[in-house]
């Protein structure tokens, strides 16, 4: 392990979080082969034996323990998750560590410590402190970049869904749904690693949020001027944007829809990232509309 | 009187038995009287009735309260969940219902036959009809000759290949 590859750090827990997972299923599935074969002595049954579990396509509880953290009840969603999940290692592991094209951050039990590695590893090259440093995100026009980025400190991302809104790739803007569904997948990201020089850039988040709730409190909508018929097609035309100043949505980024459920841990529920979406809607609506961009939406829940 | 024992119930001589004099008389029906009322008990039908009715009352009012509450991965206060639904238990059918955009990632691992959607998938259709069905109440029953003699074969042939596609997990998960 190189001091100077924290992501390498980052790569060695998830894969090691992968296979203690994979050992509780082993061992449910030797429980079950114990069993069908009559083998002596015969493991105590309980409601939670593997069998159990498929007949109603339920996730076993001693899986969940050690799982990453999913919304999923039936077992069928769960082994399709866990299935692409160990398909993206798979890669990531033959292609030797080396730089992928895109990484899919739903794959990852913690997110968030790999982002945060991101900004050690030039934290740890240039030997800055690390509260210098912030990542900053582009949004993409592609759902899944192809491509591995040849500039340093720049990593693609991939595999994230818009919920209660939708995502103008156009436009590159947050809004209105235009159909029924709850969930729209968002375009891929490019996150750069850059130093901030100055302290004001370098905020808490807690600084950020109060920044921002300064700054909204600024920002009014222009009333658009009363013009029918085709002078108001013609605004329209020149750009809504000159009309309808765009304002920014700090947008939270959960791993589930589960999002501060109880009964789990805080600190596995809490935002993963925020970021700043473009939306010509006053940024309240979409907060007050709980919009946020999740990793795993529900199979089942029309996405 | 006051020193008289509690009386079990008789049903020979028509009652669900007498409580002690300072008994909590509530408790006491909760205790001996039953579901349902098998038995044509004189002087009794009006508590018992009533009480009956309590409990189908105290139920309705669980599931109502039920229903108000959301659990996590249910679609909504009305829907049962996975759980009670049969649909939802098969896991293709409950795939089916799967987000459009991994329907393509889903029908590739259920052709891949190695892959563990597909495993899991042949050990629910296997295990339906195995010694493990949960559907058979008494455990007597799965090993009992006399009681289902067309069955028998069937879930030893299926037990083999539970076994079978259990080995091939293994080694899947060993990979």
């Amino acid at each position: 392990m190189r001091y100077k590859a924290p992501l390498n750090n980052v790569i060695n827990r998830e894969l090691r979080a992968y296979q203690r997972l994979l050992q509780v299923i082993r061992e449910s599935v030797v429980e079950l082969l114990v069993t069908i074969d009559g083998a002596y002595p015969r493991p105590t049954p309980s409601e939670d034996a593997l069998w159990i579990r498929i007949a109603e396509n339920q996730i076993p509880d001693a899986w969940r323990r050690v799982s990453f953290q999913t919304a999923h009840e039936s077992l069928a969603d769960y082994l399709v998750e866990l299935g692409l999940k160990l398909e993206f290692w798979k890669t990531l592991v033959a292609s030797e560590a080396k730089q992928m094209p895109s990484y899919w951050l739903p794959a990852f039990f913690d997110p968030k410590s790999f982002l945060t590695s991101l900004m050690q590893t030039r934290s740890r090259l240039e030997e800055v402190p690390l509260k210098d440093l912030r990542n900053e995100y582009e949004i993409l026009e592609v759902y899944q970049a192809d491509t591995t980025p040849t500039e340093k400190h720049v990593r693609h991302l991939h595999g994230l869904y818009l919920e209660g809104a939708d995502w103008d790739p156009g436009r590159k803007q947050v809004v209105e749904m235009a159909s029924t569904r709850r969930f729209c997948p968002f375009p891929g990201l490019r996150v750069r690693t850059r130093r901030c020089e100055d302290r004001a850039a370098a905020a808490t988040p807690q600084e950020q949020l109060a920044n921002y709730n300064v700054n909204r409190s600024k920002v009014r909508k222009k009333k658009r001027p009363a013009a029918g018929g085709e002078a108001g097609a013609a605004d329209d035309a020149t750009g809504a944007e000159a009309v309808n100043p765009v304002h920014q949505h700090r947008c939270p980024v959960y791993k589930t829809t589960s999002r501060l459920s109880t009964g789990l841990v805080a600190a596995d529920n809490a935002p993963v990232e925020y970021l700043k979406l473009d939306t010509l809607e006053l940024p309240s609506k979409w907060v007050k509309r709980a919009v946020a961009l999740v990793l795993e939406p529900p199979r089942t829940e029309g996405t | 009187m006051t020193l008289a024992l509690e009386l079990p119930a008789d049903h020979s001589q028509s009652h669900y038995g007498f409580p002690t004099e300072n008994a909590d008389f509530v408790q006491f029906c909760d205790r001996n009287i039953p579901d349902s009322d098998p038995y044509d008990i004189f002087g009794f039908h009006w508590n018992i009735e009533s009480h009956l009715r309590r409990k189908e009352i105290a139920g309705i009012l669980a599931d109502l309260s039920e229903l108000t509450k959301r659990k996590p991965g249910r679609t909504g206060p009305n829907d049962d969940g996975p759980r009670k639904s049969i649909e939802m238990t098969s896991f293709k059918t409950s795939l089916r219902s799967s987000a459009s955009e991994s329907g393509g990632e889903i029908d590739r691992m259920l052709k891949n036959e190695t892959s563990l959607l597909n495993l899991f998938s042949a050990l629910q259709k296997l295990l339906g009809s195995s010694t493990l069905d949960g559907a058979i109440a008494n455990p007597a029953v799965r090993y009992d000759h006399n009681v289902a003699q067309e069955v028998l074969p069937k879930r030893d042939l299926h037990d083999k290949q539970v076994s079978e596609v259990a080995k091939a997990l293994l080694v899947q998960l060993d990979a």
